[in-house]
């Protein structure tokens, strides 16, 4: 616990010295109104402080918590399915989305989670029924489509 | 007089077919959502928000309002019949109503859950009601000072009330403050942030932000083991209330209602420390409540975390500041709708205000009549595989998050922040002041810089407006309370010569 809070820490602390150097060229104060940097860099210093102050907090308490991590098949299963969406994504001006979802669907009930073929295959029509007809049909929504014209 | 004619005025707005549907549809959804463990209230608001894009805005409102109260009563289902709170707020609600199921009393809890949390939910309505529009008349001589103070406050307040580590709520709260910060300045029109990536220059919006770290985060996180559940059973006569049981709870519900809706109220506490307050007055005060599951305890957490649910509209609809992650997304669902939140709202936009107060007593109504005949429907639920529910779930999400803006990025954007919000979650780090100061930053930013601008930068002008200075007091003892807390904490436990 106490190396994730130290890292998670110093990873925003980070972020929050990026905010500062990347809002350099930006005016502070312009004649009588505080300017574009004003509030990004006093936020950004005062996140930097709580940063290094949850990191100090961390490094000083003895009390390890644990952390409930998942055990190895779960945290590859969870990265795996973190993988399989961001699929949809990136495939879905290919594909269609529909179509990346339909895989998505299929690949994340049949292949990552193990669950049985005609329940994941219902499960998978009812989705995507759902999704064309809420967004598509009712909502208007337009979807990337791909070469199958879905 | 003006109470009583502007719920009549929000009662011809309720009294509708549209408007009884959407509030039909609201409630159903929350408490499937709120039964539905890994996804609760905030998370279902937020995937729903974009469906809700094509609806007049009272309906719009009252659907989402529906989620927002429907979910306490679709987490009990699954705290009861299965020990799975659906989220933070239902804890105690497992811990004593699991009990009662597990000695083949689940329909009482049941029925005591739902007659409870109607009860909590119907007064904190009535006490909404009276409340909104009076803090609004008042909240009509704040100026730009008042209102930075004010979302500060919310901030503030979360931090502190919100019953983890003071440093990472804030913390968050300046990370959330940052992503809001992220596009073009409204003032300068300069852009801020973007990294050179043009689909940055809008902003990042809320939903996809709320829907990554709120949807997406719980689902890993529920995914990461394959549990299958034990849902234990409830037969339908036994759900049906007992007038003994409703006579005998009824101080129960009072302390619970009365808690819930005063902890609701506050900026950044909400129904989760309402009912764990509630739950440790009930302790002391009840003397029924052993380890064999109370109902005296069961009553009071559920009339508890409704009344809260609804006392965090308080502050949201008279002063447009959002008391809880719940309001928040109602906040940002306001915004989106083209209806600018605060104490104007009152006055500007009354039959919507009082619209939204009159559906959440025709709401209630339809919970619990609906809650008790459809329990076993929502217990057969709760006996669908996770993994197949969670399929849908995702995909909901990334529609939700691409409906907003018909982009592709959007949707990466909300992925990008289920990762993060996943990693936050193991660290222990709250993500509720994140969604609060994505939504307040906006309003912090102008008013702290129209008030220097009036002050010609100095920062007197918050020391000597009456109303600022007590609000920065506020403030000020937000941030010392925990901090002398935990002083007095560390000398207690710090053995004395004598003691050791």
């Amino acid at each position: 616990m106490k190396q994730l809070e130290i890292g998670v820490s110093v990873a925003l602390a980070f972020l929050f010295l990026l905010v500062i150097l990347s809002t350099a060229h930006l005016s502070y104060w312009s004649e009588a109104t505080p300017g574009a940097r004003f509030f990004p860099l006093w936020i950004s210093l005062l996140g930097i402080l709580l940063a290094g102050f949850v990191a100090w907090l961390a490094w000083k308490n003895p009390k390890q918590r644990s952390i409930d991590w998942p055990d190895r098949e779960g945290a590859i299963r969870i990265g795996l399915i973190y993988l399989s969406v961001w699929f949809v994504v990136l495939s879905a001006p290919y594909l269609g989305f529909l179509t990346s979802a339909t895989i998505f669907c299929l690949v994340f009930l049949l292949g990552l989670m193990r669950a049985r073929v005609v329940p994941s295959i219902i499960t998978t029509v009812v989705v995507i029924a759902i999704v064309r007809v809420l967004f598509v049909g009712v909502l208007d929504v337009q979807l990337p489509t791909g070469p199958f014209g879905f | 007089m003006d109470i009583l004619s502007g719920l009549a005025e929000g009662f011809g707005v309720v009294l509708t077919f549209q408007s009884i549907l959407s509030i039909i549809i609201g409630v159903v959804i929350g408490q499937i959502v709120g039964a539905l463990p890994g996804v609760g209230g905030s998370a279902g608001m937020a995937l729903l928000l974009p469906v809700t894009f094509g609806m007049p805005p009272v309906a719009a409102l009252m659907l989402l309002a529906g989620i927002m109260y429907g979910s306490q009563y679709g987490n009990s289902l699954s705290a009861i019949l299965l020990n799975v709170p659906g989220d933070s707020s239902s804890v105690v609600t497992a811990m004593e109503g699991n009990k009662l199921a597990r000695k083949g009393m689940a329909g009482r809890a049941l029925s005591v859950a739902a007659v409870s949390s109607f009860a909590g939910g119907i007064a904190a309505t009535i006490v909404l009601a009276i409340a909104t529009p009076i803090i609004s008349k008042f909240a009509l001589s704040f100026s730009a000072p008042e209102y930075f103070l004010l979302a500060l406050l919310g901030i503030t307040a979360t931090a502190s009330l919100g019953g983890g580590s003071m440093p990472k709520s804030l913390l968050a709260a300046s990370l959330g403050c940052m992503i809001a910060l992220i596009g073009i300045d409204p003032i300068s029109g300069e852009t801020r942030l973007t990294m050179g990536v043009s689909d940055l220059i809008d902003g990042i919006g809320f939903l996809p932000v709320a829907i990554g770290i709120f949807g997406v985060a719980e689902i890993l996180v529920s995914l990461e083991n394959k549990i299958v559940p034990t849902v234990l059973q409830a037969r339908l006569r036994d759900i049906w209330p007992r007038w003994t049981d409703v006579v005998a709870l009824r101080w129960a519900m009072f302390r619970g209602w009365l808690i819930g809706f005063f902890v609701g109220v506050m900026p950044g506490t909400g129904p989760t420390v309402a009912t764990f307050l509630t739950y440790a007055v009930e302790r002391k005060v009840s003397k029924d409540i052993d380890d064999e599951g109370s109902a005296t305890a069961l009553s009071s957490v559920e009339a508890s975390n409704n009344s809260a649910a609804t006392g965090a509209m308080v502050p949201m609809l008279a002063l447009g500041i959002p008391g809880s992650a719940s309001t928040a997304v109602l906040l940002a669902a306001f915004i989106l709708l083209g209806i600018r939140p605060g104490p104007l709202l009152m006055v500007q936009q009354s039959s919507l205000v009082w619209g939204l107060i009159a559906s959440m007593f025709v709401g209630n109504v339809i919970l619990l009549v609906l809650n008790l005949p459809l329990a076993p429907f929502f217990a057969a639920l709760l006996r669908i595989p996770y993994t197949y529910l969670a399929s849908g779930i995702l995909l909901l999400s990334m529609m939700g998050a691409y409906a907003t803006t018909m982009s592709l990025f959007t949707v990466g954007t909300m992925l990008f922040f289920g990762g993060i919000g996943y990693i936050l979650i193991k660290a222990g780090i709250p993500r509720a002041p994140i969604i609060l100061a994505l939504v307040l930053t906006p309003i912090m930013e102008a008013a702290l810089r129209q008030s220097l601008t009036m002050s010609r930068g100095s920062m007197d002008i918050f020391f000597t407006r009456p109303i600022s200075a007590v609000l920065l007091l506020v403030v000020l003892l937000t941030l010392l309370i925990p901090i002398i807390g935990a002083v007095i904490k560390r000398r207690r436990s710090i053995p004395t010569p004598r003691s050791a």
